[in-house]
């Protein structure tokens, strides 16, 4: 198989069976369990809430809404999932009751507003400004996606999660996640395209940075 | 060998990891040979490894675990303080079934006193109904309707925006529970209903 994707057991994150102790010391009362909870998940559910709405302080809201249902609920959780499944599902919706309020408020859903502040940050720029540049495209074309096709994409790229995993996160069929995910390697590759066909070495840019 | 339009149809299911070793032997032999789908596979490929790595985007401000479990200590405890003052809340539901079943022991004295509307004798509208003729048989099932459908909205949780999923969901979508007697505990809009139809 070729390319990456993140692991949902790559090292740092919490295997099955230490997520099953701590839930049930965060049962118990005890405050250590749940901190561990929130310290081993909370980047990635920054990382999947802030691709979905855009703006930070909103992010760390959601975030935090978002653990506090699960704590709260925490007696109805089925041990045989993953806690993060449990919490990006808790996280999806409030992102999308987020973007609802919004678009009843603006009148407009905020999809593809790119922070390129954000992309052309310290951290993003990796080999070289041609580099940057195409990573930016990747992700402006990322933003472009509606909310559940990016949340779709994060998922199995970012959280390496099979599409099995996303549709009980999303709470969809299987069928639907792989046509979302379909129709956002469609866009991706609409985007891009035009931009490698020129000189497709510079694929090996995108590679190289990533 | 397959063609660029099979090969286009392959390659969700290659990225998705679920082709099979002989469709991916299919797929790879006409990799090799069409360097237009090979870019295509490639640029999906660099695609999804900067989606994978790219470390962008907000990240948790100092004290963001701190300020969940302070969220949740208060939470705790507005709750407790709640309970302490509805001491019988856990009753209000069996009152509310109660009263419905009481309810439906008037329901004899249920007339139509205009054509489309079932009028309780003390003028309680009931809901529309098509015909002017009732039977007592349409008369209490549109009654037990209502109740229930009145019951029901008064329920915590119903609100289909609450993002709490309230039990992880199986394969089939159907929401599971750990607990095997998860399934025999009734709601009061259940236990109505058999309240009822006995």
């Amino acid at each position: 198989m070729s390319g990456t994707r993140g692991q949902a057991d790559s090292p740092g994150r919490l295997s099955h069976a230490e997520e099953r102790v701590l839930i049930e010391r965060a049962l118990n009362g005890c405050e250590e369990g749940a901190r561990r909870l929130i310290d081993a998940h909370k980047d990635r559910l920054f990382a999947f809430v802030g691709r979905i709405i855009r703006d930070h302080h909103d992010v760390e809201e959601i975030c935090q809404e978002a653990f506090l249902r699960a704590f709260a609920n925490l007696q109805t959780f089925s041990a045989e999932y993953r806690f993060s499944t449990w919490l990006f599902t808790i996280g999806y919706r409030l992102c999308l009751n987020h973007l609802r309020r919004k678009q009843a408020v603006t009148g407009e859903m905020e999809f593809s507003t790119l922070a390129s502040a954000q992309a052309d940050g310290p951290d993003q720029v990796a080999g070289s400004e041609e580099a940057a540049r195409l990573r930016a495209m990747v992700w402006e074309a990322v933003d472009e996606l509606n909310p559940t096709q990016k949340a779709t994409v994060l998922l199995f790229y970012r959280e390496g999660r099979s599409c099995q995993e996303i549709s009980e996160v999303l709470n969809m069929p299987t069928a639907t996640v792989k046509s979302h995910l379909h129709r956002a390697r469609q866009r991706l590759k609409d985007k891009l395209e035009p931009v490698i066909a020129e000189d497709w070495s510079r694929l090996d840019l995108l590679h190289r940075s990533a | 060998m397959i063609e660029c339009r099979q090969a286009n149809n392959l390659i969700d299911a290659y990225l998705n990891e679920e082709l099979s070793a002989s469709w991916t032997a299919e797929l790879h032999a006409h990799l090799i040979a069409c360097p237009r789908c090979s870019r295509e596979l490639a640029l999906l490929d660099a695609c999804g490894d900067v989606i994978a790595t790219d470390r962008i985007g907000p990240v948790p401000s100092d004290g963001f675990a701190d300020r969940v479990l302070a969220a949740s200590r208060e939470m705790l405890a507005q709750g407790a303080r709640a309970r302490r003052r509805r001491p019988f809340s856990a009753w209000a539901g069996a009152g509310l079934a109660a009263a419905a079943v009481l309810a439906l022991m008037a329901l004899p004295l249920a007339t139509v006193e205009r054509p489309g509307t079932l009028i309780l004798r003390e003028q309680v509208s009931i809901g529309e109904v098509d015909s002017a003729e009732l039977p007592k048989e349409v008369a209490q099932k549109a009654m037990l309707e209502y109740m229930v459908e009145t019951i029901r909205t008064l329920q915590p949780y119903a609100d289909e925006s609450d993002p709490t999923p309230t039990l992880p969901m199986s394969e089939s979508g159907v929401p599971e529970s750990g607990d095997p007697d998860a399934a025999s505990i009734q709601t009061p809009v259940e236990e109505l209903r058999q309240i009822l139809e006995r």
